[in-house]
């Protein structure tokens, strides 16, 4: 059995200068992901061909879903960030919306007391 | 809904859930064979399963592997700030601050501006009542 699996990715260089570093973390996340499925056919296999061989392939599964993780995690602070980021564009969104309903209720108050007080206004309307 | 890492780390326990499933399925179902022309063996804990059914069932367990897989790749496809690198993010950051502060300010001058306009309505209306 081919058995890449219990290779430690390289952990990327994070340095906050570029973004070549998220392209590298997707890429070994999807490579994460492909082999848990690969070393679990390993698994099904050894467990028909030769079963007391399964402890070394349930330790390959065991540092991919530990590598998985680990690379999630190391993500975890630039989503952070990212999802700041919406926040504030949701909150400059409202802000902004607020301010444009007031001065459309502004205008059509200084309306009516134009109105007013050029005296066409009918009262009774 | 919770945001995308955690999505992916519950998509990674289901698949490890589905990968003891399956096996576990596969264990506990499997039909006998026999040798020569010895009897079929059979043993508690397991209750083989007609041959469709089982067949059905590993074709299905398969299936949902491979769906959950698919699932985390597309997770990692959308993850958030992909090719945003930090010091994009952190000036992205400090611009939004100025523009929040600014439509802050915007949003007070339009409020005390419509709080003037409301007393002179005020008046206005008095004045009419009086008349």
């Amino acid at each position: 059995y081919p058995s890449h699996s219990s290779q430690q990715p390289q952990s990327p260089q994070d340095s906050t200068t570029h973004s070549a570093w998220t392209f590298d973390h997707t890429f070994y996340l999807r490579k994460l992901a492909k082999s848990l499925l690969l070393n679990f056919l390993e698994l099904v296999g050894t467990l028909s061909i030769a079963p007391d061989q399964y402890g070394r392939k349930i330790e390959d599964l065991r540092t991919l879903f530990i590598n998985s993780h680990h690379l999630i995690n190391e993500y975890r602070p630039h989503q952070a960030r990212e999802s700041l980021i919406t926040m504030m564009e949701e909150q400059l969104e409202s802000s902004k919306k607020e301010t444009e309903g007031v001065r459309k209720m502004k205008e059509k108050v200084e309306e009516v007391l134009r109105q007013l007080a050029s005296g066409e206004l009918d009262l009774a309307d | 809904m919770a945001d995308i890492l955690t999505q992916l780390q519950d998509c990674l326990d289901q698949l490890a859930t589905q990968f003891y499933a399956s096996i576990r399925y596969i264990s506990t179902h499997h039909d006998f064979s026999p040798v020569g022309e010895q009897e079929k063996l059979s043993s508690t804990d397991v209750t083989p399963d007609p041959p469709q059914t089982f067949l059905a069932a590993q074709r299905e367990l398969a299936r949902d592997l491979i769906v959950k897989e698919q699932q985390i790749e597309y997770l990692i496809s959308v993850l958030p700030g992909i090719g945003t690198s930090e010091k994009e993010q952190e000036e992205r950051l400090k611009a939004l601050e100025r523009e929040l502060r600014e439509a802050e300010e915007e949003r007070q001058a339009a409020v005390q501006e419509k709080e003037k306009l409301l007393e002179r309505l005020d008046e206005v209306i008095r004045s009419i009542r009086r008349v």
